[in-house]
């Protein structure tokens, strides 16, 4: 154990695209399920993430290394997650999403639901569709009717970038 | 099962995954105002459904602090349809409706109370006996229609009140107050509760009459119970929903040169109850708040508007004498505490506009002009005789 020794542990991620990444133990167990691992005592060798690949693995110890070097400034923490998400599209925040959950890191998670929801706020009901991959399982006429029911609540939207 | 994953993975994109599994979304969607809400209902009939849960509604009232956004002001042209003030500075401000168009309303239907997002309305028509009531979502547009309360045991019975009682923060279901004064030989008038509730169904009769002094038309909720003001010669009380008692309600006492009181504004915002009372033409007054046991009102906020008639001199009518208790034309709509204390403003009526007043920083600007029609003039006078605003609050709420 890293204070037995008194050198940091250093732990060994497998992305499941078969990346491998070097972390400090202490980053690492932001992550509740990789702490969990290092407990049971299986992070002796490699700890493989089967949900999470390379790309998005590599982004999320990005954000592991740089929040852990912050001393407890809730502050300066929230300013360093809004500019760490500040520059990733709606794709990169849907994979963030998916491995803050799998790796159960609440900060990441709730940062990342509220970039996304920002993102969504002024945008249409289409350009939601085309992004979340969603079909219209609305007939015309109850689409319709469901519009004419809220037609207030289309007023100051977006036209569409997709971006 | 690793290629299983790996599979599933190529076929579908994050974004479909994170759409996948409700609690993502609805981690996402109670970060989202209600307008963004309410429009996705359109995405598919499972985000309708997954907005509309009541068990979601539940959730995000009690993730946001929810302070009025707009008031809803009964037009004094037509007594029918309403005159929409939007409160959000930076924010247009689109009325969500202008007439209550209910079936079979010919008459149309008016406004009682405004609760927690709620609106308590009744039609116009002349006899109790016809009118109907109803629980109405503006931000949602769905309404309900009240069950018709029979007489009991063939006693005549006046209406006298309806009061909703509705806190998104502790329950998803409303409940609704009735009072009703009973004939008496006696002279002294005796009050039948009777209370409705969205979840238990019919109207219960509750508890046996109770004698009071107080006008039960306009009642505000707050704290779980519904609060009626007096003039001041009888006693001001309070309708507990959870033990089921009316009880006295404490008020700051009357100056020794009046005889009654004058109740300028009382009403309830983000769980704070507050009452401001006027004795003369004045324009230093304080905003009580009351406490969260019922045990007294405590000033929350001292308010000079001398600075205020400064810039809007219309607001004195140099035409009475200065003593005159309507020397100063402006009148309380609404207040409301901010999401943050120093967003906590008065809303001002005065002859031909709406004044925000700041009650931390006592800053002080123009929310809204009033557009006149034809012969309307704004001259020393204040369009909306009625001090009744009702506050527009967005919920998601079922009704």
């Amino acid at each position: 154990m890293a204070a037995e020794t008194g050198t940091p542990t250093t732990l060994t991620l497998k992305s499941n695209d078969d990346e491998l990444f070097s972390v400090a133990e202490s980053a690492a167990i932001l992550s509740v399920t990789i702490r969990n691992m290092v407990e049971d005592g299986c992070a002796g060798g490699v700890i493989p993430l089967d949900n999470v690949d390379g790309k998005t693995l590599a982004s999320v110890i990005t954000y592991m290394n740089g929040i852990s070097a912050i001393p407890a400034d809730e502050e300066k923490k929230k300013s360093y997650r809004d500019k760490f998400l500040s520059d990733k599209d709606f794709e990169t925040l849907a994979d963030m999403v998916l491995a803050a959950n799998y790796l159960n890191m609440s900060c990441l998670m709730d940062a990342v639901s509220a970039k996304i929801a920002q993102v969504m706020e002024k945008k249409s009901v289409g350009w939601v569709r085309r992004k979340f991959g969603i079909e219209n399982d609305y007939t015309p006429e109850e689409e319709a009717a469901v519009k004419e029911e809220h037609k207030w609540t289309f007023e100051g939207v977006e036209t569409d970038d997709d971006n | 099962m690793k290629t299983n994953i790996k599979a599933f993975r190529r076929a579908h994109s994050s974004a479909q995954i994170v759409n996948s599994i409700d609690d993502l979304l609805i981690d996402i969607f109670l970060r989202l105002p209600i307008k963004s809400l309410v429009r996705f209902k359109l995405v598919s009939k499972r985000w309708h459904s997954l907005v509309t849960d009541p068990q979601f509604c539940l959730m995000r009232s009690n993730t946001n602090p929810n302070p009025a956004v707009g008031l809803f002001l009964l037009s004094p042209t037509d007594s029918i349809s309403y005159d929409y003030v939007s409160l959000s500075i930076n924010k247009s401000g689109n009325p969500p409706f202008r007439k209550l168009d209910f079936d079979d309303e010919p008459r149309g239907v008016r406004i009682l109370q405004s609760c927690n997002g709620l609106l308590l309305c009744c039609s116009n028509s002349a006899r109790d006996c016809n009118k109907r009531y109803y629980v109405y979502n503006p931000t949602t547009k769905n309404f309900s229609t009240l069950p018709k309360l029979n007489g009991v045991g063939g006693i005549s019975k006046r209406m006298c009140g309806m009061n909703l009682a509705f806190d998104p923060a502790k329950s998803p279901h409303y409940k609704v107050v009735c009072v009703r004064r009973l004939r008496s030989d006696s002279g002294e008038y005796r009050y039948q509760f009777a209370v409705y509730s969205s979840e238990k169904g019919p109207w219960r009769k509750w508890g046996d009459p109770y004698t009071a002094g107080v006008v039960f038309e306009t009642g505000v909720y707050w704290n779980g119970a519904i609060h009626w003001i007096s003039n001041g010669t009888t006693d001001s009380c309070y309708f507990d929903l959870e033990r089921q008692a009316l009880e006295i309600m404490p008020m700051p006492p009357i100056p020794e040169e009046w005889d009654w009181r004058s109740n300028s504004y009382f009403g309830e915002s983000c769980g704070h109850l507050h009452y401001v009372e006027f004795f003369g033409p004045l324009i230093k007054f304080d905003v009580h708040e009351m406490k969260m046991d019922h045990s007294e009102w405590f000033v929350k906020y001292r308010v000079d508007l001398s600075r205020v008639v400064d810039a809007y001199p219309e607001m004195i009518r140099d035409y009475i004498d200065p003593t005159d208790w309507y020397y100063y034309a402006f009148m309380i709509f609404t207040l409301v505490r901010g999401e943050e204390e120093e967003d906590s403003f008065l809303a001002l009526q005065i002859p031909g506009k709406v004044v925000r007043y700041n009650l931390v920083c006592k800053s002080f600007e123009t929310m809204h002009e009033f557009e006149f029609e034809g012969s309307e003039s704004s001259e020393g006078s204040l369009r909306y005789a009625s001090a009744n605003g009702f506050q527009y609050i967005e919920s998601l709420c079922c009704v």
